[in-house]
């Protein structure tokens, strides 16, 4: 295995790791008014996520790093190519920090604690469906110049398939937000996020589907490695498990396995697309090559110093994350936190 | 006026805007993370509840500034890629592994150790509450490291070669490109900057509560350890930029000569206090200088030469007279913050500090001044690089994404309209919090905990 390969999985593994743990953050967020009936619920909600959404998020900031330090033409091409798509994921997460940061602290002026709770809504529906979208295009093939400039338009990334990606992508994280909510509350909140669990393991299945069929239209090149290597079947097929043991885990109540379940549903369908697009970052839609692992990467130094670099921060990272998890185990309750 | 308004002059705006707005932010959280660790170290070790009062009520103020520095901080990684994709392709080797290693060692551990300190509190025990204020602002300082290695490897380029046909730089050493000649000098620059601007903002908000009679234990407490942190970082300070100045000379000779207008290459090469510079005849107009003291300031003797702008070609010179007065404000804001942290100690000393009317008003006068340092030295730093983006090999107009100067209005005009609303939300806040602290009622830790 050679380091550009070793990069295309850790890049995968941080944009992994960022859908699994953000993921909910955002469902929560794009949930906030549908699970948040009352005002507790509301700051519940907010203390759920509250000590672990900003680490949630580095797992993106890291990603983006990783990927201008391991493929710097890919990251030049997607992030000017898609200007106002990234623009207005800015825009969300910026939104989104704020709200959160600033819930309980406008809580003596409610009109302004009214427009947080709009800002958490809207911050966290807007890259929980982009973060879709641009993977669709990325599948799908865009339009580059020689310079390898994307030269479509803001409209031609609205394309079906992108569209449907973005959908799968945000149902995705709306089932993770209520696989995570039912493990950190009670009562009427926890009842109303196993209703949506329900409703969402069900919408997931048939846009996934839905995406499956319509990827033969769209984008056939996807399929080239499965037929090749039939064995790469695995990924879908634990989607599909995964996607079966959720109503059974419900309803034997196992829900931290519930939330373990809703994970790999996220992990394997990003796997599932990694696994067809290999070696390939971005697909071309004309002349143009496509962007790969060898064609778009840094040197080979590069690659190495990133692995050392990876090797001897993640392993701590993982550490201290996990003991931050474990310290706030346990239910959410609406009472600030003394700031 | 909007044909002046091209492509390269807006990318250039967005990011000027965005990085100085940004900026405002970032020095309270590296210095305050500091201060806040020194306090959860006293009342871990001492068990005084004033510490802990303290602690908590700067972590709040902290957290205030803490929201919108992230936030605006998104920004800037994405900013490379989005509106400098030619840099970024062009430096993708080298540029890249700094970020992701700020990311891989400081962003998650500021971000997850704050998320302990802050909702963990009643969870952990004293000494916890002290490492995690100890890791957040390791957390912070390391994430300035890799910034100014990143950054300072604009200016001073070391590590690497072009590849002609990948028309690229090239990684070929990756301590020389990290340490660069540029990055510990600049990185202390940054640290001392931030420490004075933090010292600033505690003498200021504890001089409001001395003046308001309010909270006074921890005014007064604050207050003290903030004077000494200020005075010994403002001088070292002094001692830090002027060895920053010796080291551009060398390094950017065309900078140093824009900021300090100096045309001719000569000895006994004056500092100029004023000057109006005359770009057409590549002079002054009108300049009032010290003879000498540029020279000796740079060399450590009158007889030495200091390069002139006319030795640089015309288009490769930085613009003149906005380096000039930035570099004058800058200079001559820290020696104030010298002065005054120095008068402060004195008057502590003395013991008439606390009830001295003039002091403690113009403290919280001054709180601006160290905002303004900071972004003036920032101006300096960056406009003084012009017209390079990586000096001396890529210039900026060549780092550009191809986009559309309407996309650049669309996305000029979205920033400044949202970070306004940041600024506004974030002044709102934090005076707010000011205003209703009261030492005696915070704090009061209970099954439920509800804080006024």
């Amino acid at each position: 295995m050679d380091l550009n390969v070793i990069w295309f999985v850790l890049l995968g593994v941080l944009i992994i790791g960022y859908a699994v743990l953000d993921g909910f953050d955002l469902g929560i967020g794009t949930l906030f008014y549908t699970l948040g009936k009352t005002k507790e619920e509301k700051k519940t909600l907010i203390n759920a996520i509250g000590p672990v959404w900003d680490g949630n998020e580095v797992w993106l900031l890291t990603a983006g790093g990783a990927l201008f330090a391991a493929f710097p033409f890919v990251y030049a091409t997607v992030f000017s190519g898609f200007y106002f798509a990234m623009l207005l994921v800015l825009f969300g997460l910026i939104f989104r920090a704020i709200a959160v940061e600033y819930y309980f602290k406008t809580e003596d002026d409610p009109h302004m604690q009214r427009l947080m709770g709009k800002l958490f809504f809207i911050g966290s529906l807007l890259p929980g469906l982009l973060f879709g979208v641009a993977m669709g295009n990325v599948v799908v093939g865009i339009p580059m110049d020689e310079m390898q400039n994307y030269v479509g338009s803001f409209f031609g990334l609205l394309n079906p398939y992108a569209l449907l990606l973005g959908v799968v992508g945000l149902i995705g994280f709306l089932l993770q937000g209520t696989a995570y909510t039912i493990l950190k509350t009670e009562g009427d909140l926890q009842q109303r996020a196993i209703r949506l669990t329900k409703v969402f393991s069900v919408s997931i299945i048939i846009a996934w589907i839905v995406g499956t069929l319509t990827a033969q239209i769209y984008a056939p090149h996807m399929y080239t490695n499965y037929f090749n290597y039939p064995v790469l079947f695995i990924i879908p097929l634990t989607t599909v498990a995964a996607l079966i043991a959720i109503p059974i885990l419900l309803k034997i109540k196992h829900y931290g396995k519930l939330f373990i379940a809703s994970s790999l549903v996220i992990l394997t369908k990003i796997g599932t697309l990694a696994a067809g697009m290999f070696p390939n970052l971005v697909f071309s839609s004309n002349s143009a090559p496509n962007l790969t692992i060898y064609n778009a990467s840094s040197t080979e130094l590069t690659l190495k110093v990133m692995f050392i670099i990876a090797l001897i921060g993640m392993p701590l990272v993982i550490i201290y994350t996990i003991y931050v998890y474990y310290v706030f185990r346990g239910k959410a309750t609406p009472e600030r936190h003394g700031y | 006026m909007f044909e002046m308004l091209d492509l390269v002059t807006l990318s250039r705006l967005q990011f000027m805007f965005t990085v100085i707005v940004h900026y405002l932010f970032v020095p309270l959280t590296i210095g305050l993370a500091v201060l806040i660790a020194y306090m959860e170290f006293k009342y871990w070790r001492t068990s005084n509840p004033l510490y802990d009062k303290m602690a908590r009520f700067w972590t709040k103020l902290f957290l205030v500034n803490f929201g919108v520095g992230l936030a605006t901080g998104i920004t800037m990684e994405f900013q490379f890629g989005m509106n400098w994709a030619a840099y970024s392709r062009f430096v993708g080797d080298i540029f890249g592994a700094p970020l992701a290693a700020e990311g891989v060692f400081a962003f998650f551990l500021e971000s997850t150790f704050i998320g302990l300190l802050v909702f963990g509190r009643n969870k952990i025990s004293k000494g916890m509450r002290f490492f995690a204020a100890l890791m957040i602002s390791l957390g912070t300082t390391l994430s300035s490291f890799w910034i100014i290695a990143a950054n300072s490897w604009q200016h001073t380029p070391a590590g690497f070669i072009i590849n002609e046909e990948m028309n690229r730089a090239e990684m070929v050493n990756f301590a020389e490109a990290i340490f660069n000649p540029s990055t510990m000098v600049r990185f202390f620059h940054v640290l001392q900057g931030a420490y004075v601007l933090t010292a600033f903002f505690v003498i200021a908000i504890s001089a409001y509560y001395l003046l308001k009679k309010k909270n006074i234990p921890l005014a007064k407490e604050s207050m003290k350890i903030a004077i000494v942190f200020g005075l010994v970082f403002s001088i070292t300070q002094a001692f830090s930029g002027h060895s920053h100045s010796v080291l551009v000379a060398e390094t950017q000779p065309a900078k140093l000569a824009a900021y300090e207008a100096h045309w001719e290459t000569e000895s006994n090469a004056p500092l100029l206090l004023f000057a109006i510079p005359d770009y057409e005849n590549e002079t002054n107009k009108f300049e009032i200088g010290i003879p000498g003291l540029l020279s000796y300031l740079t060399h450590g003797d009158t007889s030495e030469p200091v390069t002139g702008l006319k030795e640089i070609p015309a288009d490769e010179r930085p613009p003149i007279l906005g380096n000039f007065i930035s570099f004058r404000i800058m200079v001559g804001l820290g020696m104030v913050f010298m002065l005054w942290t120095i008068y402060l100690a004195f008057k502590m000393r003395r013991g008439t500090l606390y009830d001295n009317t003039f002091a403690l008003k113009a403290s919280l006068l001054l709180l601006p001044t160290p905002y303004i340092a900071n972004t003036a030295g920032w101006v300096v730093a960056e406009w003084g690089r012009q017209p390079w983006i990586v000096y001396g090999v890529l210039r900026t107009a060549d780092g550009v994404s191809q986009l559309t100067t309407t996309q650049l209005f669309i996305s000029l005009g979205l920033f400044i309209s949202i970070y306004t609303f940041l600024l506004y939300l974030m002044i709102y806040l934090m005076v707010k919090e000011v205003k209703k602290f009261d030492m005696d009622t915070a704090f009061k830790d209970g099954k439920k905990e509800v804080i006024a």
